[in-house]
């Protein structure tokens, strides 16, 4: 249809692009040309960023701010009604039962992700260089498959089968093995011992990206400070303690926030496992119920924003740490 | 003299203008293409593809029609609707969200002339989809709930028959769990999210049983509180949760899958976890081992049959179902003529064949059904005398959601009933 056709479009949709772009530079370099000379050097280059910082503000800035405000609307987000939303969710005992789990995933996922990755790549790098590359492959491995695959995995290591039926769950099969009875292990929520189960998996996935930025940052650790170490008489452990880590600090710090602002939001692995029920939902799961199943546009914002704002000062962290990263260079 | 030629011309545009207004009052022609989306499963979506395809060729002038089943349907009808991809017709698979999108949708008879169809639907179908007077969704196909599938073979060979009273199923339960042959009831309710919903079904029959439809209705209303229908619930426990009656109790329920259809066709006893009733909606053949599928296809009903849930003492034989209904976004002769089809008796002759399709109309060739199997739930489905639209899909969606959520942690033995109606009545 039409006379160009569809490569012809296309064709037009570029040139009048780079046409476009050219001639924003141009425009703004010209805007910045009126300005005096000293001023024209401190400003050309907060010009040429305006484009990029008006995108992000439309992108990013401008939807949080729809959020924050649709957190005090009712359920369509037509009508305003001020803090209701979250009296409502502080006041139910199912959100505080949430919170608690976010909190558990917080206490526990990271730092043993952590551990798991400084353990795998401490011991990798003592085996020889052959061996260290099969170690490490297999633990990285997880990290290439999403997280809805790998709950595909562990649910069929998790499932529990009714008695008499035939078994297809791992778990399972290891217990009646040993001796024991199978259990129903996704719905056992004494003490959120499914919630751990389900932290199990993750720590799967991440403790390859542990292992690879720890890896490398313990090959940086100078040899001489760890011959320095010995030759005063530490052992391995103190030397691992004390001379290693602390000139690793900063990688862990930086793993560790990662892998901690990857667990506030944790939502497939609740959704693809147990469907946020028994006691397993955290806060991402909750928004995307409300959104998406309840349609109650006022309660998913209030969630988000009580979300983000946990995760704001992990951010702002993480950015403090890069930084301190960048002036030590 | 201006004023005069003035004056002409703007009579003479003035009565164009009403006859094109006239012109203006009938439906658009429409581009020779309709979409539909739904929510049918693979099976069904074929069927109907192939049905619409069909009936495409059968008249000069049928324009084309593309049925779409999309993956989860209640999210992404809304995704599309929101993002200004609506399709021309749209399937529903519950009233509720259908009557959400009210706003979005034209009333059917604004499109179409509903009388002819009202006609021959079976009573109880057009009040489902109507708010402030219009009807908004009409249905096109059905499923029948009220069936308990068993297997003749097991049954002969135990001694067991087919219980056409609440007593005599009372006394096979017993009969059952005295022989230890087995567990009465196969009785999975896990479903990924929608968890729980087998056991609304459950519930809901009996509500319509012992209370009636008005009351039912006004259950689903929220008028009449989920702590006000013990008798429901009762009987629920007594044929489910109590102990024997389903492998595993509840804990083995609440994760085993809805469509695990295998243990109703074991042959090992009660060690191997073998069932003998299941009480589900007709879709679930398409659950069944291929072999067994195969064998009720070709009407082989010697491991497969289904017959009525018998009702309680005293109270009426309701059947409760379920179905989708379709709702119309856009008006155009093409849509007029695709839902005229579509919402019609005639719907049915490939559908029947290839899938597990039931008419919504009394006045479906019942012969058309393939099997014997499926002539016995048409049947159903036209004979019915108090007909109940399955309750949970047209609660608010929030209530539907805590009532599956709030029926899976009962049965678990999480929380007892009591706790599990305040849960869900607070929803409201």
């Amino acid at each position: 249809m039409g006379a160009l056709g569809d490569i012809g479009y296309g064709l037009l949709a570029i040139a009048i692009g780079i046409a476009v772009s050219l001639g924003a530079y141009k425009g703004l370099d010209l805007l910045v040309n009126l300005f005096s000379e000293e001023l024209q050097k401190k400003i050309r280059a907060l010009g040429f960023l305006l484009p990029a910082a008006l995108l992000l503000v439309v992108v990013l800035l401008v939807p949080l701010v729809q959020t924050f405000y649709l957190s005090f609307t009712n359920k369509t987000g037509k009508e305003f009604i001020g803090l209701q939303n979250y009296v409502d969710l502080f006041t139910s005992p199912e959100f505080l039962g949430i919170l608690l789990n976010n909190f558990l995933w917080i206490a526990f996922v990271p730092a043993i992700t952590v551990a798991v990755g400084l353990l795998v790549a401490t011991l990798g790098n003592n085996v020889g260089p052959r061996r260290e590359k099969i170690f490490k492959s297999l633990i990285f491995m997880p990290m290439s498959i999403s997280f809805v695959s790998a709950a595909t995995i562990w649910s069929f290591i998790y499932v529990y089968v009714p008695p008499g039926r035939p078994e297809i769950g791992l778990l399972n099969s290891i217990v009646v093995a040993l001796g024991g009875q199978p259990q129903p292990w996704l719905i056992i929520d004494t003490a959120r011992f499914n919630s751990f189960l389900l932290m199990i998996i993750i720590i799967w996935l991440q403790a390859g990206f542990a292992m690879v930025l720890l890896s490398a940052a313990i090959k940086a650790v100078p040899e001489e400070t760890i011959e320095a170490a010995r030759i005063d008489g530490a052992n391995t452990v103190q030397v691992f303690f004390q001379v290693i880590v602390p000139q690793i600090r900063a990688t862990i710090m930086s793993v560790f926030i990662t892998v901690l602002i990857l667990v506030m939001k944790i939502f497939d692995i609740v959704l693809a496992m147990t469907g946020g029920q028994f006691n397993t939902s955290v806060l991402g799961f909750e928004f995307y119920k409300q959104f998406f199943l309840n349609f109650n546009t006022g309660a998913a914002s209030a969630i988000v924003t009580i979300l983000t704002i946990l995760v704001a000062p992990l951010m702002w962290i993480q950015i403090r740490s890069a930084r301190k990263q960048e002036a030590l260079r | 003299m201006k004023a005069k030629r003035f004056l002409t011309a703007a009579a003479v545009l003035a009565v164009a203008g009403m006859s094109l207004t006239g012109c203006a009052a009938s439906a658009p022609a429409g581009d020779g293409k309709v979409t539909i989306y739904g929510a049918y499963g693979e099976a069904q979506a074929a069927a109907i593809q192939a049905e619409l395809d069909a009936w495409t060729a059968s008249e000069e002038g049928n324009p084309q029609v593309t049925f779409t089943s999309l993956a989860s349907f209640d999210t992404d009808i809304k995704v599309k609707i929101e993002s200004g991809q609506s399709p021309d017709i749209g399937v529903w698979p519950q009233p509720g969200g259908l009557l959400d999108q009210v706003e979005n949708l034209l009333p059917l008879s604004d499109v179409i002339d509903l009388a002819p169809i009202q006609e021959t639907l079976v009573p109880g179908w057009d009040t489902l989809a109507q708010k402030d007077g219009s009807i908004y969704g009409l249905p096109l196909s059905a499923n029948v709930k009220t069936l308990v599938f068993y297997n003749p073979t097991e049954f002969e060979k135990n001694g067991y028959t087919v219980p056409t009273t609440d007593a005599e199923m009372t006394a096979l339960i017993e009969q059952i769990k005295a022989d230890g042959t087995g567990y009465p009831f196969c009785a999975g309710i896990e479903s990924g999210t929608a968890t729980g919903w087998p056991i609304t079904d459950w519930i809901e029959q009996y509500v319509l049983d012992y209370y009636g439809v008005d009351t039912y209705n006004q259950w689903i209303a929220g008028d009449v509180k989920f702590s006000e229908i013990p008798k429901a619930t009762d009987k629920v426990a007594e044929m489910l949760l109590t102990e024997g009656n389903v492998n595993g109790g509840g804990t083995s329920m609440v994760t085993d899958g809805f469509g695990n259809t295998a243990p109703l066709f074991e042959t090992g006893g009660k060690a191997k976890g073998q069932c003998f009733m299941l009480r589900q909606g007709s879709f679930i053949t398409d659950f069944f081992p291929d072999a067994i599928k195969a064998e009720v296809a070709a009407e082989d009903y010697t491991h497969a049959d289904v017959f009525t849930l018998p009702a309680p003492e005293g109270a009426s034989a309701g059947v409760l179902g379920g179905g989708d209904l379709a709702a119309a976004f856009t008006n155009d002769q093409d849509v007029a003529k695709v839902l005229n089809f579509i919402l019609s008796d005639k719907l049915g002759t490939i559908m029947a064949e290839k899938s597990s399709f039931v008419s919504p109309h009394k006045t479906f060739d019942t012969a058309l059904y393939p099997t014997e199997l499926g002539k016995k739930v048409g049947q159903a489905m036209a004979d019915a005398e108090v007909f109940g639209f399955d309750g949970s899909d047209r609660m608010p969606s929030e209530v539907n959601a805590e009532f599956w959520l709030a029926g899976t942690d009962w049965v678990a033995g999480k929380i007892d009933w009591a706790t599990a109606a305040e849960r869900i009545q607070a929803k409201y």
